[in-house]
């Protein structure tokens, strides 16, 4: 079964002078296990798509069914407790909680999950050697380079242990080389732990790793091409 | 973990902290230093009328306080002296014999008022006998002898040594008079009063005025001013003839004086702690403002709102707290130097005496002003942080994470 269901999703933006379609009746299955790149053109739609699919927004008609929940069904606050347990978040940038360490921020979201404090530190630890940021443990996360605070943005996503990642565009402010460290990780960790990711790009070297790609173009799905692990 | 955070966050812009922290330290610092002041020189003027000359409870004849006529003496006086001394709770009594008449010397004459006592009670009851700038207080000891007050003696250009001439009615109307020599000149906190009351032996004064054995009034001192009524009530019980009074009866202006100082006070506090909190407000908006990236991250990832809510909360509280406790010991370290040196008003001392302020005071700062200051300061950080902390919470998360 997939944990992402889209059917016939539209989202109009109708808070400015002209209503903008931003999506046009997306359907999409996302399985388990996946590692899904969304690529398009700046304005195409990703984002609006990831907040749908991160249920951090609604849509303006069609279905989104998210671990088996529809969208829908859920209160403003259910839904925050829903991303709590089934979503890990990575965004473009700034995402962290600049007064915390890292080791801080990856177990902040297991903290609002009530886990008991043994839990926490096998996991923080486990997570933060995964990204390989074993030593930076106790830094302030402003002590860290871009590339380094992406990485525990990616542990922190996996903290809380959800059913999917998402990932907004992780990439676009690192380097070349932090570039290609994040998609290694994230790569290992989908295959190591079968993590279902799904993240958006405009850069082209991430796309030729991607197993999955969906295209968007002004808010259509233009193209879905899966291939074959080599 | 929240008060970690929130802990964090204060520290995280310490200008912004600091200038908040700044203003309410100031604030409370002037609030409780003017009110120390401000009650401390309340109960001065209070405690200073008290104790040279109206007591704690005084027994007038019923129709005294109308007529002061020398015929009104109360009843069995000098045995109610005694009775009333082995009552629990009274630390001094005295009996006063009063009259109006007329003290002259070469130079000029005036009219004062005579309060014939017996010195050794007297002294128990009132600070006359402290008072003193010149000579002694002991009326007893010399025949004839008189004390009066400092702005009498300079009326009459008396000194320590001076004769001066009384001159009154006695009980059946005529006139008579005696000479009295000045044994001590005395300076209260009330020119009015200096300038008319000369005090004498009691025998002395009763006899010219053929009234041996009879007084007028009964002053009373207790041993803690707060059995005022209970002991005002043993008192009517012992003696259910003559009129007691207590001083709030007998001189209300000095009751407002002591009761409407707290309530005054109060809301100066409360009026400072309120301008206070538009600071706290606007402090604590800024810093919601300047996050608001943040609290889209905290709540993409599950932090609800109430725990958001309640963190911009305590980092409010921990900020007002910071600023109060700061305040507070500034101004309690103020206060407790100024009741060291005590504060001498008197550049404005002549003004102040005339009206019975007293000259120096000495702050008071209860424990109950502390309390209402920190009480107060944290619900102005509650209230401050309210629309700050509902603005964060009500934040859509997919605006407040877009990136253009
Ligand atoms: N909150 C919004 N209000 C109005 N228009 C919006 C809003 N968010 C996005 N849009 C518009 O929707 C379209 C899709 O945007 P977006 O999903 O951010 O695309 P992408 O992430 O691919 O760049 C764009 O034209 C954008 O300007
Ligand atoms: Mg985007």
């Amino acid at each position: 079964m997939a944990i992402i269901e889209l059917r016939q999703v539209e989202k109009i933006y109708d808070s400015g002078a002209v209503p903008v379609h931003a999506l046009r009746g997306v359907s999409l299955d996302v399985e388990p296990g996946e590692f899904t790149v969304v690529v398009g053109p700046s304005g195409s739609g990703k984002t609006t798509l990831l907040n749908l699919i991160g249920g951090l927004d609604r849509p303006t008609s069609g279905t989104v069914r998210l671990d088996g929940t529809d969208l829908a069904a859920l209160s403003r606050s259910a839904l925050v407790e829903f991303r709590l347990h089934h979503i890990g978040f990575v965004f473009q940038a700034y995402n962290l909680i600049p007064v915390l360490t890292a080791e801080e921020n990856v177990e902040f979201v297991m903290l609002l999950q009530g886990r008991p404090k043994e839990t926490r530190r096998k996991t923080v630890h486990e997570l933060l050697k995964a990204v390989g940021l074993e030593e930076k443990m106790s830094n302030r996360v402003s002590e860290l380079s871009g590339g380094q605070q992406q990485r525990v943005a990616v542990a922190r996503a996996l903290a809380s242990g959800p059913s999917y990642v998402l990932a907004d565009e992780p990439t676009a402010n690192l380097d070349t080389e932090a570039a290609g460290t994040l998609l290694n990780i994230m790569e290992s960790l989908n295959n190591e732990r079968k993590t279902t990711f799904v993240f958006s790009t405009h850069d082209s070297r991430v796309v030729e790793r991607a197993r999955r790609v969906v295209r968007l173009v002004d808010g259509r799905v233009s193209e879905d091409t899966t291939h074959r692990p080599a | 973990m929240l008060f970690q955070i929130a802990w964090r966050n204060v520290l995280r812009n310490k200008k912004r902290s600091l200038i908040i922290i700044a203003a309410i330290t100031c604030g409370l610092w002037a609030g409780l230093v003017a009110s120390s002041v401000t009650l401390g020189f309340s109960y001065e003027t209070v405690k200073s009328a008290l104790e040279t000359r109206l007591s704690h409870i005084q027994i007038h004849q019923r129709d005294f306080s109308e007529s002061h006529a020398l015929r009104d003496t109360i009843p069995g006086g000098i045995a109610l002296i005694e009775r009333i001394r082995r009552l629990q709770g009274i630390r001094a009594v005295s009996g006063r014999l009063l009259a109006e008449g007329m003290a002259s010397t070469a130079e000029t004459a005036t009219g004062i008022l005579i309060a014939g006592i017996d010195s050794d009670e007297e002294r128990r009851v009132t600070t006359i006998g402290q008072a003193l700038i010149e000579g002694t207080y002991a009326t007893g000891s010399k025949r004839h002898a008189c004390v009066i007050g400092e702005e009498l003696a300079e009326k009459l250009a008396a000194r320590v040594g001076s004769k001066i001439v009384v001159t009154t009615q006695d009980i059946r109307g005529n006139l008579v008079g005696g000479s009295f020599r000045v044994a001590g000149i005395f300076r209260t906190d009330s020119t009015p009063f200096d300038g008319s009351n000369v005090f004498v032996n009691r025998r002395e004064i009763a006899r010219l005025l053929g009234m041996e054995d009879r007084i007028h009034e009964i002053a009373i001192l207790l041993d803690n001013a707060g059995q005022l009524e209970s002991s005002a009530s043993d008192i009517r019980r012992l003696a259910p003839g003559p009129k007691t009074e207590t001083w709030t009866e007998l001189a209300p202006e000095l009751r407002y004086i002591s009761e409407y100082t707290e309530v005054y006070l109060n809301l100066f506090l409360y009026v400072i702690v309120f301008a206070l909190l538009f600071g706290i407000m606007n402090t604590m908006l800024m810093s919601v403002l300047d996050r608001i990236r943040e609290f889209g991250v905290l709540t993409a990832v599950g932090m609800k709102g109430r725990k958001i809510f309640t963190m911009i909360m305590l980092e409010s509280v921990i900020l007002s707290a910071l600023g109060a406790i700061v305040g507070m010991v500034a101004g309690w370290g103020t206060v407790e130097h100024l009741k060291r040196t005590g504060i001498n008003l008197a550049t404005f001392g002549e003004g102040l005496r005339q009206w019975g302020y007293a000259e120096i005071s000495y702050p008071i700062l209860p424990l109950s002003m502390f309390e209402q200051v920190i009480v107060s300061i944290v619900v102005a950080a509650v209230i401050g942080a309210v629309y700050p902390a509902w603005k964060a919470i009500r934040l859509d998360p997919a605006m407040a994470l877009r990136t253009y």
